[in-house]
């Protein structure tokens, strides 16, 4: 039961004043009596005992009483849930993301949404229209205000859980705003308020119309990996696993461990109480270009989440190849410390058929084709067909950082370094300055023909910078970006994410391998990709001819830690009254029968106050 | 206006009867109550020996001649009663179909009538707050109809107060006497002093309660305010059968206050209704309580 009109709940008031009118207004007759002793003695010990004594068998005053409750019940406006949807144009958001996968007995929540949903639809009468929203990573209007049942059906059948997190935040701007434009619309949420962004009243606008959450869900028990992890040592490779119990109750269960041709590893078991964590380290494992870690819990409710693979550090070193024909010792050395590259130098200008490096150091030279890889160039004295080269100049300004926030300036000091002489270039799309010294670029980086560039436009000889602290670290940021893929492995991703994978540098073939067995071949010829991917999670791998045969990198999707947490919450929305009040409540239903929607008593007990005045007008003409 | 006081067909049968008293006293005028104690009546009581001083009045002068012995003849002494009549003149008493007042005064009259046909001294008060009318000093039957026309000419009037009534000079007579109060005892002040102070002048009480069937038994229902007939203070009522009942509860407690009040202090108290005849009132009430035989 609810009350659409609680502010109407003074005129309760009527009740005590008309007792105050009955007793003020009571016909008394007079009589006189040889002595009232008697009834003074009775009406004593009378009205100490039962005040509203008199007021009773008073069928006026009574009936008077039951119509006014009638017409203050009215005006609080009393409604009783109902099964049908009762505003006219219904915003139906349902909620998709990975908690929706967690099973209720023998469906999952999303399963149970779409039943319901089709069951709200198939009671939508015929000048009510519904909007289907999907609240996905981005809210999607599957279906807009339409009164026609059947293609609402097929969207509603066609809607499939993500593994990443919708946002809700979005999902109900997007609702209210529909909402807003189009009276006599209420918002539906169909979903499990878990794992989300929590909502509270300021995030989102209020809006006017029903808002109504039905919840999917009841259960909160769930066993996850939490982290998975795996490193070489000189011993073999160790592995890290947390798993997580989100729910009430301890689980128990067994955790194993394959390698990447589904051998078993390790195994282990586990009893987490309840809310708690347990961490097993497993030492020795074979060494594997993947691991996959699977846990069997006894109880669980979300089964995605019970895998997760894992990609060693890599332990292969990246190659550079140095070309510096009047010899540098400083860039020598640094290139030596900074990074785990095997740096070769080179004694003559790489031709076209030169094997790809993964990363080039030109340092006085520039090379008239650009080779395959990614490339530092230092003191460019050459003006090439990709290099736009305007002259020398000499520098008396301090050299001044442009952009901070760039990983490569990071902390980098420049306020001790001095540069006698700069090379001017010319603009160059795709290069943008990171340090100019007066009007002079002395650090530009960038990407130039798929590669990853970085220019410093002056001879190292000619400056004090190599004598500075900044320079290691410098030269360190500079390799770490300009070779990213050999360093560390591809970071682990959510599903839905952009994501840069790195490429390596003259592969002929590049495929991408899904997890689902789909495959996509990469025509890029660059050192990174960046991509949307797909809401698949699981194991993707990258293949890449190169010279030395087929080199396979291995990166993992995973579902969002958060939605492992698959505890139902409610949840709620500050909303606007559009009527008699200004001020928004707070309203909450939390419901999962499936009942829907209110119907407002208000006309039946007005009906019933006027029955009641017209039985109070008769006994008044009766004179009981 | 006598006659209609009291039926004559049965003034000979209240004439048979005598109020029950241990107050008589023995005055001058010899009653017509036979006494405990010797006395000077015809009645005999015993022989004694004459011993000197003795009154030789009483000497049996038939003895001496037989026996040539001097005795004295006893008889017992006949005694004189004094029965007080009080009437609650007040305006409470005009209720009731009769009302209680017109009952009252025709016990009185009864009452009176038979102490004058046993040469009992028979004094009629009438009071309200005060004493507003007496009768004393009448013997003999003779004086009967002094009594009833009195009797007739009562009036009721004032606001009953017992208490300030019985305080009055010349309320109470100074002799030991039977006193009888017919009253409704419904006063605002209370009656309890105003009895003690009766009792305390010697004097012997019966209390005769007369209360009237609308007293008794209220037929009246709905909204009400019911005014005081002496006081004029008013009370607002919604009668209901519950509050009915209670006020009979009220009734039954305040008849067994006064009746408790009067049994704790050896008086007789008796309750007649208005409305029972004068008849079954005297004949079988009072004799049924013992106030005459």
């Amino acid at each position: 039961m609810q009350w659409m009109g609680l502010g109407n709940l003074w005129f309760a008031l009527i009740i005590p004043a008309i007792i105050v009118l009955y007793l003020l207004k009571r016909k008394v007759e007079d009589r006189v009596i040889p002595s009232t002793l008697l009834w003074q003695r009775t009406m004593q010990n009378w009205e100490a005992v039962k005040p509203w004594e008199r007021l009773r068998r008073n069928l006026l005053l009574l009936l008077q009483l039951l119509a006014a409750c009638l017409l203050v019940l009215a005006l609080i406006r009393p409604a009783v849930p109902t099964e049908g949807i009762t505003s006219d144009h219904t915003i139906l958001v349902v909620d998709t993301s990975g908690s929706m996968m967690a099973k209720e007995g023998n469906e999952t929540r999303l399963q149970r949404a779409v039943s319901q949903a089709k069951a709200l639809v198939e009671k939508l009468g015929s000048s009510q229209t519904m909007t289907l929203i999907e609240a996905g990573r981005e809210p999607n209007v599957l279906v807009s205000k339409s009164a026609d049942k059947e293609p609402l059906l097929q969207a509603i059948e066609k809607l499939a859980p993500f593994s990443g997190t919708s946002d809700q935040i979005a999902a109900l701007s997007l609702a209210g705003a529909i909402a807003e434009n189009e009276p006599g619309s209420g918002v539906v949420w169909m979903g499990d308020g878990s794992g989300e962004r929590k909502l509270d009243g300021g995030s989102v606008p209020a809006f006017s119309g029903s808002f109504q959450f039905i919840q999917m869900g009841s259960t909160r028990e769930n066993t996850a990996i939490g982290v998975f992890v795996t490193q070489p040592t000189e011993k073999g490779v160790e592995g890290l696993l947390r798993v997580d119990n989100h729910g009430s109750m301890p689980a128990k269960g067994k955790v194993t461990v394959f390698d990447e041709q589904d051998k078993l590893l390790d195994t282990d078991s586990f009893a987490i109480g309840a809310g708690s964590s347990q961490t097993f380290s497993f030492q020795k494992l074979a060494v594997s270009s993947v691991y996959r870690a699977v846990i069997e819990p006894e109880q669980d409710g979300l089964s995605q989440d019970n895998v997760m693979w894992s990609v060693p550090f890599a332990t292969g070193k990246g190659k550079a190849a140095l070309y510096s024909p009047e010899g540098n010792r400083f860039l020598h050395q640094v290139l030596q410390t900074v990074g785990s590259l095997e740096v070769e130098t080179i004694q003559q200008a790489p031709d076209a058929a030169e094997a790809a490096r993964d990363l080039w150091v030109f340092d006085g030279v520039v090379p008239d084709q650009l080779p395959k890889g990614n490339i530092l160039l230092i003191a460019p004295n050459k003006k090439t067909g990709w290099l736009p080269l305007a002259g020398e100049k000499e520098l008396d300004q301090q050299p001044r950082p442009v952009s901070l926030d760039d990983p490569l300036l990071k902390h980098v000091d420049w306020r001790d370094v001095h540069v006698a002489k700069g090379y001017v270039l010319d603009e160059m799309p795709g290069m943008k300055p990171l340090v100019r010294a007066g009007d002079v670029d002395l650090v530009r980086a960038g990407i130039i023909d798929g590669r990853r560039m970085v220019i410093i436009g002056f001879d190292l000889h000619a400056s004090d910078f190599p004598l500075r602290p900044a320079f290691p670290i410098f030269m360190q940021n500079v390799v770490n970006w300009l070779s990213p893929g050999q360093t560390a492995p591809i970071p682990t991703a959510h599903p839905g994410e952009v994501l840069t994978i790195p490429l390596s540098p003259g592969a002929t073939t590049r495929t991408l391998t899904y997890p689902n067995g789909h495959q996509q071949s990469l025509t890029e010829n660059a050192t990174s990709k960046t991509m949307q991917l797909p809401e698949l999670t699981g194991l993707y791998r990258l293949d890449e001819g190169v010279d030395t045969g087929t080199k396979s990198t291995y990166f993992t999707v995973q579902m969002n830690e958060e939605e492992s947490n698959i505890t139902p919450k409610s949840v709620s929305v500050a909303r606007k009254n559009t009527e008699e009040q200004k001020e928004s409540e707070e309203a909450t239903a939390t419901d999962t029968t499936g009942a829907l929607g209110t119907k407002e008593l208000t006309y039946w007990l007005a009906a019933f106050a006027l029955l009641v005045l017209l039985v109070e007008w008769r006994v008044y003409q009766r004179g009981y | 206006m006598n006659q209609h006081l009291l039926d004559p067909s049965w003034l000979a049968r209240l004439e048979r009867m005598q109020m029950a008293s241990r107050k008589a006293v023995s005055g001058s005028q010899a009653g017509k109550r036979r006494a405990r104690q010797l006395g000077s009546s015809m009645e005999f009581a015993d022989y004694r020996a004459y011993v000197p001083g003795d009154d030789l009045r009483q000497l049996d002068w038939n003895a001496y001649a037989r026996s040539g012995k001097l005795f004295l003849k006893k008889y017992l002494d006949e005694t004189e009663l004094h029965v007080n009549l009080y009437i609650d003149c007040s305006r409470s008493m005009s209720y009731g179909q009769p009302n209680k007042m017109a009952r009252a005064v025709e016990i009185a009259a009864a009452l009176g009538y038979l102490s004058l046909c046993h040469l009992d001294h028979v004094s009629v008060y009438a009071f309200d707050s005060r004493i507003t009318a007496a009768l004393t000093g009448l013997q003999g039957k003779n004086q009967a109809h002094r009594l009833l026309s009195f009797l007739s000419s009562l009036q009721e009037g004032g606001t009953g107060d017992i208490q300030t009534a019985m305080r009055q000079p010349g309320a109470v007579s100074g002799k030991a006497s039977t006193s009888i109060v017919l009253s409704d005892f419904l006063f605002e002040s209370g009656y309890t002093e105003g009895i003690a102070y009766l009792q305390a002048a010697r004097q012997e009480v019966t209390l005769v309660q007369v209360l009237s069937k609308e007293e008794l038994a209220p037929t009246y229902a709905g909204e009400l305010r019911l005014i005081d007939s002496e006081t004029g203070q008013a009370k607002e009522v919604s009668l209901t059968s519950l509050l009915m009942e209670e006020y009979h509860k009220s009734l039954r407690d305040y008849q067994q206050e006064l009746s408790a009040f009067a049994y704790g202090r050896g008086i007789a108290f008796v309750s007649v209704e208005a409305e029972q005849s004068l008849e079954s009132i005297v004949f079988h009430v009072f004799r049924q309580a013992g106030l005459i035989r």
